[in-house]
């Protein structure tokens, strides 16, 4: 199978056409919906369908063939993080390796590392632009995650530098030390990038 | 759509890791003629901002559901775990959408409000109570006057005489 490195090669402005993809926006919110929708047709998405929660949204998963999945954190009945866990674990998830993009106003490092330990692949901070939707649709077309099964962790690889690390494990080390929601500053959408980096 | 490979990653030195995969996006799907690009992300962010009118009559209606909420907290502060949750939901949906149409400041208001009710861990008084609505008449009054310009006299005093008072109940809001 072709990658899309392969396919991008070394040039450095890349197009892309993105009518035949199939993005699937979860939101409870029909407003930011509505905003994230005409965002894509703008940028030349053709096929998009909209659910209002994690449920519904696995209920359209099972009709239609989702390439990109834009989700909000914070949805009921069942919010955007168990919606990723169902997508990526759950036994009848119709494709757990499907890109997803989690919107988040929850832009506090411990919240970001819950999302990231979900499966999710990329972060949007609120307020969105249309260019921060942009960098995040090019980063997964040019840079997909390689995908990770352990026993505790199904989802892409949780970050995408190669590293030769021998150490103990920084995230089973550094469980007791994660804070509370709340407690800490807020993050800018640069900070989560360095996260993933 | 997707593939086993066998490369190294940085989770794959311990001995938990037993699969691994890339997922890709149908390289057939993208892989032909242009039509998004820099230049076209200027073009989407003016259709953006032709949403504002829209936008802020959606907020508006925020506005009245979330005074519904508020009204409960203020007549029930019994139910304050309950009728504040109501409260931030509205609250966080606008700090959301506020900045995405070009209103900074309502997400900004938006913010502290939900910082706000994050540090209130007890029955609310007749003054933090009053705190919350504050944050709430600054954003109807920002959105009946159109105001989207962060930079307006009006919004910066607004915001700096939330700011003070929110300091002694969320310390941390100044490093924010």
């Amino acid at each position: 199978m072709t990658t899309h490195s392969e396919i991008i090669g070394n040039k450095s402005m890349i197009e892309y056409n993105l009518e035949r993809l199939n993005f699937l926006i979860v939101d409870d919110n029909k407003h930011m919906r509505a905003l994230l929708k005409t965002i894509l047709y703008t940028v030349g998405g053709k096929s998009v369908h909209e659910a209002s929660d994690g449920a519904d949204a696995l209920k359209e998963l099972k009709v239609f063939p989702a390439d990109i999945i834009i989700c909000d954190w914070n949805m009921s009945p069942l919010d955007g993080i168990e919606f990723v866990k169902l997508v990526r674990t759950g036994k009848d998830s119709p494709n757990p390796f499907i890109p997803i993009i989690m919107l988040t106003g929850y832009a506090e490092m411990c919240q970001v590392l819950e999302a990231r330990d979900a499966g999710v692949n990329e972060f949007l901070a609120k307020p969105i632009s249309a260019h921060a939707l942009h960098a995040r649709i090019r980063s997964i077309i040019e840079r997909p995650r390689p995908f990770i099964r352990t026993k505790t962790f199904f989802g892409p690889d949780r970050r995408r530098k190669q590293i030769d690390y021998k150490g103990v494990e920084k995230r089973k080390a550094n469980l007791n030390m994660i804070p509370i929601p709340g407690s800490e500053p807020k993050v800018s959408q640069k900070d989560i990038d360095d996260l993933l980096e | 759509m997707t593939e086993n490979i066998n490369t190294s990653t940085n989770e794959d030195n311990h001995d938990d890791v037993v699969d691994l995969a890339v997922s890709d996006i149908p390289s057939s799907a993208i892989a032909s003629s242009s039509t998004i690009d820099s230049g076209n992300i200027e073009k989407v962010q003016g259709v953006i901002d032709s949403l504002a009118s829209s936008y802020i009559e959606w907020a508006l209606d925020d506005i009245k559901n979330i005074e519904e909420a508020y009204i409960l907290l203020e007549q029930t502060p019994e139910n304050y775990t309950e009728n504040l949750q109501a409260v931030f939901k509205i609250a966080h949906d606008m700090k959301g959408q506020g900045g995405s149409f070009g209103f900074y400041s309502i997400s900004e208001i938006g913010d502290y409000l939900c910082r706000f009710i994050n540090a209130i861990e007890s029955q609310p008084t007749a003054n933090i109570i009053a705190l919350i609505r504050l944050h709430i008449e600054a954003m109807r009054i920002i959105l009946k006057e159109k105001i989207k310009d962060s930079q307006n006299d009006m919004v910066i005093t607004v915001i700096s005489i939330l700011k003070n008072t929110l300091q002694q109940y969320v310390p941390d809001l100044i490093n924010v």
